[in-house]
């Protein structure tokens, strides 16, 4: 059934040679003749009002155009679905690294020296740095209140909690009543940074209209137009975001307090083009991170491992302002208790305040946290109900025609397909290598993972225009960005397949909100395939609807008769009934006045937003599951843990390019080992302790393990050839098959990340103390 | 993160440069430049004037012999030494420490000199160095001294050079025929990466027997120098060599530590337990290949 063309072919990326011959321009690399350099001055302070802020010395330095504060801007808040923060601080800063004043110079050697000329009168507040102790009555207050994008009103902040969620079901004391064993558990998780390769950055301009025009390297363009408006008063029309190619994203660049507003206010002041790029010290301290989260859970289980009762309670540190803090808990409670069937379940999650960076979107918004607790739960359970964990997980996993905790109806067993295959693969004997007088031991963990293709709990649309040009070819403009996931190569597959076209034919636009059509949340939400990728699909449907009238009408021939390959239209069983695509497309234009030009709009079909009060609805449109197997060796007397491999499989409907896919899994995976074993920010009184790659610890090639991807297709979606998003599955599972591995190696469980050799070789000194064992 | 505005000045002489350094109070030498450079954009220092001792010629070679042993200029890089079959045969703990220190692209421009000089307590070179019995050579405007690489270091990021004096070079003697060594570095990624805890040793066989003649332990990260663990060695040498007295080395190697509380990089107390992991793999792993 498979007769693709271009679909399910692993091509190599259409932007693969320009980016390794370095021509690709970035972000990073814009320039125009005339540029001002914009600096940031950031909080020194994670809580404190500003008394007074003296630009005088500054102004004087030769080379710097103009220093603005919030007495300059409008007195506006902005954020993505809250609005609770100002382009600068206006009467506190609430975080180190707050934004207070911006300088315009000539070089950003000027710009830098004139922020350190700046002063700034503190008055200090005590700061909260724990979100439990900033819910106690008497904790200083970060916020009182904010606006509510959605409900279009202030709401009041009560101890410091941005926002709540809770998802109940069934009767979760009855639950425990029946439960046989009952296991509680506590896992802190930490922040964690995307450690982009590219910095943020842009580069706005101002015509003489009063017109802006941003170039930014930002993964939601929409996002910054409609805040920009906002923070300045101007209408849309006026704004222009241009999307670079984007050095790496991750959710890094889901953001509008990095760079576009500065250059915007400092274009406006000085009618000059203004360039800023963040330091990777500003990546760590001002840009977004993964929120760390205290997760507590209580599972009841039945003697023969059917679970009946699942408690959750997540507290979760959204840092100084909200961002998407309150989407990223919708996901972390709506994930928590795992692909399992848990008739009783209660759910809770508060999003609290405190001083410090700010959590945002990151790879699989919340969901890698609650994955770590609920799989290293069922292992817990495993052992202590003398079950193997994979017989525990395949006699509860969600099998089609289950309800979700939400209480929507499953379609397909997907998280077993992913367990079997990985267990498949997996064969073989786990043997650890022994070398003189250093103890290694070898150990396998399991791990399950579940998450959303396309955006949670709301409509998610996009929209796509296409013009067929003389030649054949076609441009398509299609709102998603191209930040190294290979989405342009997989909107040309789409396009090129649907057109009879070949891969180079086809061009896929820079995103432009001046030239795209609107979209909902850019490249996020493992939606760009699938949602963006159906859109594309369906405005090349259209085009090529109009190519196979004109085709028909060319040889007098029935429509149904028509088919488009080979760049050629063509009537089916006639081989000398051919016409080029190209000649088609002129003729349409010139003998009949019709462009070969349209559009696509698609917007998911399923989502019935969930109730407040107990969560139940249809908040996924298309689940996506994933199993992985780690295997580690353990040094029993260092805690050194190395990696050995991994096996991951995961649901994605179709692969449009399978090497892409497999990239995703590698990229994913290798993330989520960063987030299992090395990678924490570290912070003392909101103060970060290693904003840097060096301290920070990213995996490097050799920390790599070999690793084995299984694509799981065969259960389509309603996406571009059935394929579902891939981006962020893979790094879900990661975590707590580590930790499931460590277990099985050398017996000790660490329930918070990141699992460092000391945690392990602590755990292990003191479990041999307690068994007496040496 | 931007670099501060600074003399550059490039001497082809050493006496050149150590006349400049005498003149120009408070410059810094830039060699490599991967510790200098990152500093000064950090922010952490902020030299009037920077000496570049890059054109002094003379100062990259590798020179070995077996009466005199091995020298080094001070401007030989880490992947020189990495990359170096003589070194490899001949000084495996210096060939090891090279392998596993920063990246390729760091060990392209760090030299050895350089690492020393800076006197981190983690950097990698001068414990391998300290126990091969390593020295170095100082010059300065009208002096030359040996300085054992042992009593160069006084404290973090601070030796015994005085104003003007230059680190030109780098001896070891050659090594004792029954003597092998070793250098082991614990971090906690794979490359890339400050050691936790690193062990150099040495350990000569007495001929013929089941004593050990000589041995030096050398350590990096556990204290504000490199130390050498001088109780846990006296335990050893001379002595009949068995999992008991190399068990006692190194928890006494253990009692020997001054480490920071304060790192980010590990507590005290597992760097201590380190510290006797790697001495007993590290002796046992000489012994048996000795």
């Amino acid at each position: 059934m498979d007769d693709f063309r271009v679909i399910g072919k692993s091509f190599s990326r259409v932007d693969a040679l320009d980016k390794a011959l370095g021509k690709t321009v970035y972000g990073y690399d814009l320039s125009l003749p005339g540029m001002l350099h914009a600096k940031v001055l950031r909080s020194k302070l994670p809580h404190a009002e500003i008394i007074n802020i003296n630009t005088k010395e500054a102004e004087k330095i030769d080379g710097v155009e103009a220093i603005i504060t919030a007495s300059d801007l409008p007195d506006e808040k902005i954020g993505l679905f809250v609005k609770d923060r100002g382009v600068f601080a206006r009467d506190k800063v609430r975080f180190i690294g707050e934004a207070i004043a911006a300088v315009a110079a000539t070089t950003p050697e000027i710009a830098e020296k004139a922020l350190a000329a700046i002063e700034v009168k503190y008055e200090e507040l005590p700061g909260v740095f724990d979100p439990r102790e900033a819910m106690l009555e008497g904790a200083p207050r970060v916020h009182t209140e904010y606006f509510d994008v959605i409900a279009q009103g202030p709401r009041e902040v009560k101890n410091n909690i941005c926002a709540t969620r809770q998802i109940k079901r069934g009767n979760i004391e009855k639950g425990f009543q029946e439960a046989d064993l009952i296991v509680e558990n506590v896992y802190p998780t930490p922040m964690v940074e995307h450690c982009h390769v590219e910095p943020n950055a842009a580069l706005a301009i101002v015509d003489s209209s009063g017109k802006v025009t941003v170039w930014s390297n930002t993964q939601l363009p929409f996002f910054i137009r409609e805040n920009l408006a906002h923070a300045f008063q101007m209408p849309l029309s006026k704004i222009r975001v241009i999307v670079t190619p984007i050095g790496g994203g991750f959710g890094g660049k889901s953001g509008v307090f990095m760079c576009e507003p500065y250059c915007v206010a400092l274009a406006l002041k000085t009618g000059k083009p203004v360039k800023m790029v963040t330091t990777r010290k500003e990546e760590f301290i001002a840009s977004t991170v993964r929120h760390a989260m205290r997760i507590e859970t209580k599972t009841g289980v039945k003697k023969d491992g059917t679970l009946i009762a699942k408690q959750v309670r997540i507290t979760q540190d959204c840092g100084a302002y909200c961002d998407v803090g309150d989407f990223v808990l919708l996901y972390a409670c709506l994930f928590s208790s795992g692909p399992y069937r848990i008739p009783n379940v209660d759910i809770e999650g508060v999003l609290v305040y405190t001083n410090k960076q700010i959590g945002g979107a990151m790879r699989a918004f919340g969901t890698p946290q609650v994955a770590f607790a609920h799989e290293s739960d069922m292992d817990i359970i495993a052992e202590k109900l003398g079950m193997d964990p994979v017989d525990l997980r395949r006699r509860n996993l969600i099998e089609e025609g289950d309800y979700t905790v939400t209480g929507q109806r499953v379609d397909w067993s997907g998280p077993r397909k992913t367990l079997d295959a990985v267990v498949d693969k997996a064969d073989g004997k786990s043997v650890s290598e022994k070398s003189y007088d250093e103890k290694k031991k070898r150990g396998r963990g399991i791990a399950c993972g579940q998450y959303a293709s396309g955006a949670l709990n709301m409509v998610d649309y996009a929209s796509a225009t296409l013009k067929m040009n003389e030649d054949g070819s076609v441009n398509v403009s299609v709102s998603n960005a191209e930040l190294g996931q290979g989405v342009i190569t997989i909107l040309s597959q789409i396009v090129a397949e649907e057109l009879g076209l070949s891969l180079e034919d086809v061009f896929i636009s820079n995103y432009d909100t001046e030239t795209t059509p609107i979209d909902t949340i850019g490249a996020n939400a493992s939606r760009s395939t699938f949602v963006c990728g159906e859109t594309a699909r369906i405005a090349a449907e259209k085009a090529r609807a109009q190519l196979i009238t004109q085709a028909a009408q060319f040889f007098e021939a029935n429509k149904d008769d028509i088919e488009l390959k080979d760049r050629l239209a063509c009537v089916k069983g006639s081989p000398d009934k051919c016409i080029p695509i190209a000649d088609l497309c002129r003729i349409s234009l010139i003998v009949h006045g019709e462009p070969i030009v349209s559009s696509g709009f698609y917007k998911t079909q399923r989502v019935v937003p969930m109730d407040p009060e107990t969560g139940q609805g249809k908040p996924v449109d298309h689940y996506v599951y994933g199993t992985s197997l780690v295997e580690v060796e353990v040094d029993e007397e260092t805690g050194n843990i190395k990696v050995i491999s991994v096996v991951s499989a995961h649901d994605v409907g179709k692969a449009i390019n399978p090497k892409l896919v497999e990239a995703q899994f590698q990229g994913g995976i290798v993330m989520g080992l960063g987030y299992a074993l090395s990678e924490e920010i570290l912070t003392m009184k909101g103060e970060t302790l290693n904003p840097n790659l060096h301290d920070y610890k990213v995996p490097t090639p050799l920390d790599i393990p070999s690793i084995t991807s299984v694509i799981l297709e065969g259960h389509g979606s309603e996406g571009p050839f059935g394929a579902k998003g891939v981006g962020e599955p893979p790094i879900i599972p990661i975590a707590a098959a580590v930790a499931n591995a460590i277990y099985d190696a050398v017996k000790v469980r660490i329930k918070s990340l990141p699992i460092t050799p000391e945690k392990v070789l602590m755990a292990l000194k003191s479990k041999n103390q307690k068994g007496g064992i040496q | 993160m931007i670099l501060p505005q600074f003399e550059y000045l490039v001497p082809t002489t050493i006496n050149e440069a150590c006349n400049l350094l005498v003149k120009y109070k408070g410059s810094q030498v830039l060699a490599g430049g991967t510790d200098l450079l990152v500093d000064m954009k950090g922010g952490t220092i902020a030299p009037s004037c920077v000496i570049d001792v890059k054109k002094i010629e003379g100062l990259d070679r590798i020179e070995y012999d077996e009466v005199n042993g091995l020298r080094l200029g001070s401007l030989v890089t880490i992947r020189m030494i990495e990359t170096s079959a003589i070194i490899r045969e001949k000084y495996p703990p210096l060939y090891q420490a090279a392998r596993v220190f920063a990246s390729p692209q760091i060990r392209n421009r760090a030299t050895i000199g350089g690492n020393i000089c800076n006197a981190i307590p983690s950097a990698d070179m001068p414990s391998p160095l300290i126990a091969m019995g390593a020295s170095v050579k100082i010059m300065g405007p009208n002096s030359e001294r040996k300085v054992g690489v042992e009593e160069f270091f006084t404290g973090i990021r601070k030796n015994v050079l005085a104003v003007g004096e230059i680190l030109t070079g780098i001896e070891i003697p050659p090594l004792p025929k029954r003597a092998e060594g070793i250098y082991i570095k614990h971090t906690l990624r794979r490359a890339m990466d400050l050691a936790i805890v690193g062990v150099a040793v040495l350990l000569e066989r007495e001929n013929g027997g089941d004593r050990c003649k000589d041995i030096r332990i050398a350590l990096t990260s556990v204290a504000p120098t490199p130390i050498r663990a001088r109780k846990a060695e006296a335990i050893l040498r001379g002595q009949e060599v068995s999992e008991e007295t190399i068990f006692n080395a190194s928890e006494e190697a253990g009692k020997e530590i001054n480490p920071r509380r304060s790192s980010m990089r590990a507590s005290p107390e597992y760097r201590r337990e380190m510290v006797k992991v790697l001495v007993r793999r590290a002796v046992l792993g000489t012994w048996k290949a000795v």
